[in-house]
């Protein structure tokens, strides 16, 4: 992240580095540009090469800024396309920026070349033009007047050198008309081209240098001509030329030679013989005459033909002038523009690249990255903005350091409390205590499964109900009067033992109840335990009755034999010696083995159920028990219907047949006991696999047990048949048996009418 | 995407600035008659330039705008294993200059260092395309093989009043310039 954010601050920096770099360089280059037109004019070839390197680089940077501006464009284009954050502010700004340059230099743009258009069209109107012109057709008239006039001047010389005779003659002729015409220079020349007579003006500085030759031989050929030479002094002489004939004749009309030159200065013409000039024209020589033009009046005519020439230059230049103009304010423009994009870019930049550093900060932080930091360095509000977002993020992740640790330590204290409550949970759902608890508005708040077995209830329907309203009145009762004793003898916990009736079942409960306080001994309310001592005081009640059995045998066993053996053999001895009164010793005598026997078979009743055998299991199948015990019944109280529902599913498992029929026989005796002579009898076996759990049920529609002699049932020598019927063992040995299969045996009503015995035996010893 | 696009951008830009230029080339010159000759123990050559003068060209010389025509006439043996080898090399000038207060153009050969006037502008134009045996080389200096001549023309690069060509860089100005033209001789011992 640091790396990222060193790499890009020093990526600004190089770019901000070019940038100044760039500008000052285009402020120099254009610097110059202004400047160097006025300097070339003094300057060499040198001047033009940096001109043009100036040029050069002046394109290059405008490419280069072309270059960057499109590309940035292209850049804001994709990522619009892509949605990047920021392209809008980033398109608007720059958006705005053009335009807001854009309006302004394009106006500046528009009034500049109309300016320049016009202004050009300025020079070069029409009246410069013609000014320029008739300037220079006067100078170009001079000179063509003066060259028409040197060769008329040569031309009268020669007409009048036809009528002198001799040098001398001749030489005052050229002297005279030299003057006369203002000439610089008269000569007549030989047809070799050589100077003849001559006549110069005397005020010339320098000496003429020699004549023209080019013009001297086209003179001698029979043209007219005329040339200009310079001067060495300065200025310019104006050659005329004209040839001289053999024959000379002045026709004012005509421009024929008519007139004869008649040998002037020649001796002999015959050296001209064979000439073809001579024999055709009769050329004879030339004369040649020379106007001298001052220095200053030729200057000035170069003066007037230079700024025609020059003006000339400038209107052919006039087109790509205004053009390169145009072009020069286009670029101008282009880069006024250019840059103001560009500028757009830089400021859009300068603005989103926070903004969006600071949304991706904010969705960093949103997503729980505290660490993150905002590197931007701005003095602006940027900067401001950007360190209050920072300092945001440091606060949070104080404040998220330090709500976590306190996270930490309130969950170490609410996992070591859920552990604690757990604990106290288990502990109290395995206690085979039952444990209720109320608060000090009498609202239950804790209710074991201990509790729930025990009250045949279920904790979720009394849970925060006040047990006023839960409790039915006499146990309502029942609890006030414990909560009166705890009262009254100002103790903070009380026990009492007490026999709870719930629907069907009676339990010998132990309750324990205890006041609850908090540290600083606020009530709280409170807390009652039930111990179930049902089971444990009918163990009790049961090993009792065993050792009672086992010392009644013991003590009456013994002498009913002799009893029996005595009252046997009185009979046999005394049967015949007592006389009418025989019936009444024999019906004593038999009566007393009788009760003797009697009394042995109950002795023995109560011997076999103080020495019950111990448990033999072994697999059997308990519905085939079950159905064997059964046949006995049906067989022997046809007037009773016996149901038997077996359970396909039960398995094979290891049990004691022989005490397990002990048991069904007990069971049913005394319900077709209870029956007494016709009813229904229905034997259910109830698998359950999950809990491994066979639950046995003998249902008759007999005359019920009453409640109160529920508890005894199982006790030893309690019966509720008539006196004589039983002994009172059947449900003690019953007890027994399944006690020692580790089941639990109990009895209920059955609805609508009649007893329930339920067997409840587990599957594995 | 981004850079082929950055280069696709510059070569637009930089096609849009060289177009221009381009375009604004006229008919193309070229030298014609290229021949070589002995001519009393002396190589001449001679030649002449066509499609070397265009409109703007001869308003240019009429207004007074001096023209020059360089030449450049070089002569290489040829050579079969290595490149070949220059024995002569010739530059010279042919330059026009418009006067308008005598109203004739003067022209100056350096060849031949010599000046024409001439009032005729046809006239002037053929001198200065004209290039008539220009002594190139002696021929005893040369061995005997083949040799190659090449030919070629330019127009100076025009001068204009307060170095405007330096500003008008945008502007097309007249201008030529010739390819290299060739001819082989073979020299006799």
């Amino acid at each position: 992240m640091n790396k990222r954010i060193d790499a890009e601050r020093r990526k600004r920096k190089r770019e901000l580095f070019i940038i100044i770099g760039l500008g000052l360089l285009v402020f120099g280059v254009t610097y110059q540009m202004l400047h160097l037109p006025q300097l070339s004019s003094q300057v060499g070839i040198g001047s033009n090469i940096l001109l043009f390197s100036i040029i050069n680089i002046n394109l290059i940077l405008l490419v280069l800024l072309i270059f960057l501006v499109i590309r940035n464009l292209v850049k804001l284009l994709f990522e619009r396309k892509r949605r990047v954050m920021g392209t809008r502010l980033r398109t608007k700004l720059v958006v705005a920026f053009v335009s807001l340059s854009l309006v302004p230099t394009v106006l500046l743009f528009i009034t500049a070349v109309i300016f320049i258009t016009r202004s050009v069209e300025n020079w070069f109107n029409v009246q410069v033009e013609s000014s320029l012109q008739g300037s220079l057709e006067v100078a170009q008239a001079y000179y063509r007047d003066l060259a028409k006039n040197t060769i008329h001047y040569s031309r009268e010389v020669g007409r009048l050198a036809s009528t002198e005779r001799g040098s001398k003659a001749l030489e005052a002729l050229l002297e005279k008309k030299r003057s006369e015409y203002n000439l610089a220079w008269i000569g007549m020349i030989s047809p070799s081209g050589k100077v003849v007579v001559e006549s110069t003006d005397p005020a010339l500085t320098y000496k003429l240098e020699g004549l023209p030759q080019d013009a001297v031989q086209e003179v001698l050929k029979g043209k007219e001509m005329s040339k200009v030479t310079p001067y060495m002094g300065g200025g310019e002489i104006i050659w005329g030329g004209s040839p001289l004939y053999k024959e000379y004749k002045l026709a004012k009309q005509k421009k024929v030679r008519a007139g004869y030159l008649s040998n002037p200065f020649y001796e002999d013409y015959g050296e001209f013989r064979g000439s073809q000039l001579y024999d055709a024209q009769g050329i004879i020589g030339g004369v040649m005459v020379g106007y001298y033009v001052p220095q200053n009046l030729v200057a000035k005519m170069e003066d007037i033909s230079q700024a025609f020439v020059d003006y000339r230059h400038s209107k052919l230049l006039k087109k790509p002038l205004t053009t390169n103009y145009i072009i020069i304010f286009l670029l101008i423009t282009l880069v006024i523009i250019f840059s103001a994009t560009w500028f757009g870019f830089r400021l859009a930049k300068e603005l989103t690249v926070p903004i969006m550093e600071l949304v991706d900060g904010t969705r960093r932080v949103a997503s729980g990255d505290l660490d993150f930091h905002l590197s931007l360095e701005a003095a602006d509000e940027i900067g401001t903005l950007v360190s209050a977002f920072n300092k945001m993020t440091h606060d949070l992740k104080t404040s998220k350091v330090q709500i976590e640790e306190s996270t930490r330590a309130l969950q170490r204290t609410t996992l070591e409390r859920e552990q604690r409550r757990k604990y106290m949970e288990i502990v109290l759902e395995n206690v085979t205590a039952g444990v209720i608890s109320l608060d000090k508005e009498g609202r239950i708040t804790t209710v074991n499964k201990s509790a729930e077995r025990m009250l045949d209830l279920q904790a979720k329907d009394i849970l925060g109900e006040n047990y006023r309203k839960v409790l039915q009145p006499e146990y309502r009762r029942l609890v006030r009067e414990l909560i009166k004793e705890i009262n009254t003898a100002r103790s903070e916990s009380i026990q009492k033992q007490m026999e709870v009736a719930l629907q069907d079942k009676v339990f010998t409960v132990r309750a324990s109840v205890n006041i609850l306080r908090d540290e600083q001994g606020e009530y709280l309310g409170m807390v009652a335990v039930f111990d179930d001592l049902t089971h444990l005081i009918k163990m009790q009640r049961l090993s009792a009755w065993r050792e009672v059995a086992r010392r009644i045998a013991h003590e009456i066993k013994n002498p009913l034999t002799p009893i029996q053996l005595s009252a046997q053999r009185i009979y046999k001895r005394y049967r015949n010696k007592i006389d009418g009164d025989a019936g009444i010793f024999e019906e004593c005598t038999n009566t007393i083995i009788h009760q003797v026997t009697e009394l042995k078979n109950l002795v023995n009743e109560f011997s076999n159920f103080a020495r019950m055998p111990a448990v033999n299991p072994t697999p059997n199948d308990l519905n085939e028990i079950i159905s064997s015990s059964i046949v006995l019944f049906k067989e022997a109280h046809r007037d009773i219907s016996f149901h038997f529902f077996p359970d396909p599913a039960l398995p094979v498992f290891k049990v004691d047949r022989d005490q397990m029929k002990r048991v069904f026989i007990n069971i049913l005796d005394n319900a077709v006991a209870a029956v007494d002579g016709g009813g229904v009898i229905e034997i259910e076996v109830k698998y359950d696999a999950a809990l491994q759990m066979v639950t046995l049920e003998v249902r008759d529609n007999g005359s019920g047990v009453p409640d109160e002699d529920k508890p005894k049932l199982f006790e030893p020598y309690f019966s509720t048949k008539k006196s004589g019927t039983g002994t009172g063992l059947g449900l003690a040995i019953v007890n027994a048996i399944v006690s020692d299969h580790n089941g639990y045996i109990r009895v209920r009503d059955n609805h609508p009418k009649g007893t329930k015995f339920i067997i409840d035996l587990p599957l594995r010893q | 995407m981004i850079s082929k696009l950055s280069v696709a951008g510059i070569a637009i830009i930089l096609l849009a600035v060289a177009l221009p230029l381009s375009a604004a080339q006229g008919v193309e010159a070229l030298i014609e008659g290229l021949q070589i000759e002995r001519e009393n123990g002396t190589f001449v050559v001679s030649f002449s330039v066509k499609n070397c003068f265009n409109t703007k060209m001869e308003e240019a010389i009429k207004a007074g705008v001096p023209t020059t025509f360089n030449f450049f006439v070089t002569l290489y043996k040829t050579r079969a294993l290595v490149w070949d080898k220059k024995i002569a090399s010739r530059k010279f000038r042919h330059r026009v200059i418009y006067d308008n207060l005598k109203q004739d153009f003067r022209i100056w050969l350096q060849e031949k260092e010599k000046e024409l006037r001439v009032a005729d502008l046809e006239e002037a134009k053929r001198s200065m395309q004209l290039v008539e045996r220009f002594p190139l080389i002696k021929g005893q200096k040369l061995e005997k093989g083949i040799y190659e001549l090449a030919v070629k023309a330019e127009l100076d690069p025009v001068k204009l009043p307060l170095r405007l060509e330096g500003i008008l860089f945008f502007v097309s100005l007249w201008d030529f310039e010739t390819d290299w033209y060739y001819r082989t001789i073979k020299v006799e011992p």
